[in-house]
């Protein structure tokens, strides 16, 4: 009997030990499998995800500090005040969170972005550092607020920190756009090269002169686009060597929003025009 | 009359067997009482077994909308692969192209009161 339940045991505990072993080795496959990038594009996820949560709260807890607010100018008391410091410090306290997750965000994908120009990059990610930090600092000072004096003195020092934080925000966006679009260009520019190549190994001297009158199309419109491009580039560069004018970020990354759609359009068109030519030399 | 000896030993004879055997029946039953006993049990822990196998087979399923979109996963990337590798680098540049989109939908800039203060009306 003892013989036969034990059988038996050690049939089911093998069994069940290889769907254990299965799994596990399914789990490390996956894990090797998963790229830098994968995980660089779940943590923007996870960030901003963590950023909606975090603003959501702040929309509540600013409400109430408004409401604080215009109780003490209404009432006039100790007791109203007390209140709206203690409101306003905590709302201060969650914006420095927000900020600083759309620091973290902002840099994640700057990390993820290929086509950016390396020293744009570079600069980008040591202000995303620095605002970080003064957040960082600025969240001590919260800490300390007892009083509405150290409350006006946290926010008279803030006010350089949140200029810096909308600066930087302006700039990496500037670069995010400019740099995906880039990298699109730079792909097409390879392809654009290889598909001539093919059509001038045609051996069909009529499609050949055909499909290189195309190329020719493409080609202009490249060039066109990267000249675009290129403009944009140069302005960023030059914005950022003359650190004096801080609204210039902010005024660049407002205004080029049609210039921006231009090259998004021609670099649509070029990838048109490649399939076509692609299609007939196939 | 050694007939009739016979017969009564015979007639004996049987009166003790069956007398043996209704002295033994109780005996065997207890026996197979407790084989039935032990083959109760040895199906009832087969049956436990089973269950918690399956159990364990069921709850490591994969839902149904999982397999269905690795299903449609594996249709695309077989898709792919039929493609020659200029095609596949042009597909590549589509992806990136949708990604660069400045219509996409952005994070802006967090909506948060950069200027929390509490003035008052006796102030320098």
């Amino acid at each position: 009997m003892k013989k036969v339940i034990i059988i038996f045991l050690t049939i089911f505990s093998t069994a069940f030990t290889q769907v254990q072993a299965q799994e596990t080795a399914t789990a490390s496959a996956v894990i090797d499998g998963v790229y830098q990038k994968e995980r660089l594009a779940q943590d923007i996820k996870e960030t901003k995800r963590t950023l909606l949560g975090q603003l959501t709260e702040y929309d509540t807890l600013d409400k109430r500090y408004d409401i604080s607010l215009a109780q003490f100018y209404n009432l006039k008391t100790l007791e109203a005040l007390q209140d709206a410091v203690e409101l306003g410090k905590d709302t201060m306290f969650l914006r420095s969170q927000v900020l600083t997750t759309y620091l973290r965000l902002l840099e994640l994908q700057l990390i993820e972005v290929e086509g950016a120009e390396l020293s744009l990059k570079k600069e980008a990610l040591a202000r995303i550092e620095r605002d970080k930090n003064d957040l960082a600092l600025a969240q001590k000072q919260i800490k300390q607020i007892k009083d509405r004096e150290q409350l006006n003195q946290a926010a008279d020092e803030f006010v350089i920190t949140g200029e810096n934080i909308q600066q930087t925000a302006a700039f990496v966006n500037s670069l995010l756009s400019l740099s995906k679009l880039q990298t699109v260009y730079d792909q097409s520019e390879i392809l654009v090269k290889k598909i001539e190549d093919k059509v001038d190994n045609l051996e069909s001297a009529l499609l050949k002169a055909r499909q290189q009158s195309s190329i020719k199309e493409v080609k202009r419109l490249k060039d066109q686009t990267n000249q675009d491009l290129q403009v944009l580039w140069l302005d960023l560069v030059k914005i950022n060597q003359d650190k004096h004018d801080r609204e210039q970020y902010i005024n660049f990354n407002n205004g080029i929003s049609s210039e921006i759609n231009d090259i998004y359009g021609q670099l649509s068109q070029l990838i048109t025009y490649l399939d076509e030519v692609l299609a007939n030399v196939k | 009359m050694s007939n009739n000896q016979e017969s009564f030993d015979m007639q004996q004879g049987a009166i003790f067997e069956t007398a043996n055997e209704s002295l033994l029946k109780p005996a065997q039953t207890r026996v197979q009482k407790k084989s039935n006993k032990k083959l109760i049990l040895i199906v009832s822990v087969f049956i436990a077994l089973l269950v918690i196998l399956l159990l364990v087979l069921v709850m490591k399923r994969k839902p149904q909308q999982q397999i269905i979109q690795e299903a449609i996963e594996e249709e695309e990337v077989v898709k792919l692969e039929n493609l020659s590798p200029l095609e596949k680098q042009l597909k590549e540049v589509e992806q990136e192209l949708d990604l660069a989109d400045p219509s996409a939908k952005k994070i802006p800039f967090p909506q948060v009161n950069m200027n929390i203060r509490i003035e008052a009306e006796y102030d320098d």
